[in-house]
């Protein structure tokens, strides 16, 4: 039986009436139109491609019930940039050509934006053991990381 | 320790790290940052097993194979009897035709600390001591009408020293072998006043080897007894193949290491041959 619930995401509240069985991934991509999250390993938690920032942490959408989802603080990478200003995590993966495909890339920004936020200066170790989860077929990694080290020196600037 | 505390918050923890490191270390080597954000403990040591026989799940040509439902799901058949991979037990029986090991990461630690489950049911609540709270096949010791509702750790001794390795071919896997040492030295010359040794991946419940804990303890440890005692827990090791065979010299030299490492913290310096 479905149950209305309200999601705050991005800052927005949203009135949605959802089964409970739904995943929060399916409902931010079907009900809300955020696609920048995405299903990329078909729900197992496998790929990382699903990524959103949950009350501060980096989580699976796609293990998340949607109705769990009520009541949290969910940011997607819709919600980064304010307006035409890039979030500095999105302007380093610009810059060091850290983007190819994109398909993993909000994931990835996400999780680097939850590292920073918790660590301001992450050794390179600490980065590649943050973005563990968060699959890339494209790129190697090595520029993604190094995108991370990039906008972690700029926050520390800041 | 509630049941429902995140992984991410006992591996970040600085109380954790402080008093029960090997905690901190088993949760911050599980799975990846967006599993443990959202993972708990409670969660963690209740899961079934991970075999890929009885989940089926992976959308390969295995999958078209259509296996026969193994013992777990009512079937008659263990697929993974035969195989020589990384995955299933080597040591010990099957319990209820599974060879499956125990899947939970934590298991191991939580009992080299010698933790107890709080259980919650219709009668109230008892402790389950996790040594015994592990029956093999994916199953736990709680009773259908029961919850588990947090874990109790008893501070370890002071001045002991202790260790967690984990190996697994995907690090964002559970373990294929995981260890966990505790070792509490007697103050002054060097001898063992315990020896704790648990062995996670290789039989159906995690192993606590006592024979080999027993000849370690009351004796100033070489590398040569380190050595004899990593060899001995495996004895009997069934090896099918390569996998096997290394799986068991994989597990000889982790035990091997997790003592050194946990002597080493107890203060008995480098140990020498």
């Amino acid at each position: 039986m479905k149950r209305i619930i309200n999601l705050n995401v991005n800052g927005l509240e949203h009135e949605v009436v959802v089964e409970p069985h739904r995943v929060l991934l399916d409902v931010l991509r079907e009900e809300l139109d955020y696609t920048g999250a995405k299903r990329g390993c078909d729900g197992t938690g496998e790929c990382g491609s699903c990524t959103v920032i949950m009350d501060g942490r980096a989580v699976y959408s796609c293990l998340v019930l949607a109705v769990e989802a009520e009541g949290k603080e969910i940011i997607t990478i819709e919600g980064l940039a304010r307006g035409a200003e890039l979030h500095p995590v999105q302007e380093a993966f610009i810059e060091h050509g850290a983007i190819q495909c994109g398909f993993c890339t909000p994931g990835m920004v996400l999780t680097a934006k939850a590292l920073l936020d918790e660590n301001r200066a992450p050794t390179e170790a600490e980065v590649r053991e943050a973005l563990r989860g968060n699959l890339c077929r494209c790129t190697g990694y090595a520029k993604i990381v190094q995108a991370v080290l990039a906008a972690s020196q700029g926050v520390e600037a800041a | 320790m509630g049941a429902l505390t995140l992984l991410r918050t006992i591996e970040r923890s600085p109380r954790v790290e402080r008093k029960w490191g090997i905690l901190s270390d088993a949760a911050g080597a599980l799975a990846t940052l967006q599993i443990r954000n959202a993972g708990t403990i409670g969660g963690n040591i209740c899961q079934t097993v991970k075999c890929v026989y009885y989940n089926q799940s992976q959308v390969t040509d295995f999958m078209r194979k259509s296996l026969d439902p193994c013992w777990k799901r009512g079937g008659a058949v263990c697929h993974a009897a035969g195989e020589d991979d990384l995955q299933h037990s080597m040591l010990g029986g099957t319990v209820k035709g599974c060879v499956a090991s125990t899947a939970s990461d934590m298991a191991t630690p939580l009992i080299a600390l010698g933790g107890r489950v709080r259980a919650l049911g219709p009668g109230g609540e008892r402790l389950i001591p996790l040594e015994d709270f592990f029956l093999g096949a994916g199953e736990t010791a709680l009773r259908p009408n029961e919850i588990v509702t947090g874990l109790l750790l008893p501070e370890p001794p002071p001045g002991a020293g202790s260790s967690y390795l984990k190996y697994s071919p995907d690090l964002r896997a559970h373990a294929a072998v995981n260890v966990a040492a505790l070792v509490e030295l007697v103050p002054g010359d060097g001898v063992c006043k315990e020896v704790r040794l648990v062995l996670g991946g290789v039989a159906p419940t995690p192993l606590r080897p006592r024979a080999e804990e027993e000849k370690l303890t009351g004796e100033k440890v070489s590398a040569a007894s380190i050595e004899a005692a990593a060899r001995s827990a495996l004895e009997g090791a069934r090896a099918r193949g390569p996998a096997g065979r290394f799986k068991r010299k994989k597990a000889e030299v982790m035990v091997a290491e997790a003592l050194r490492l946990a002597l080493e913290r107890a203060g008995a310096g480098e140990v020498r041959a």
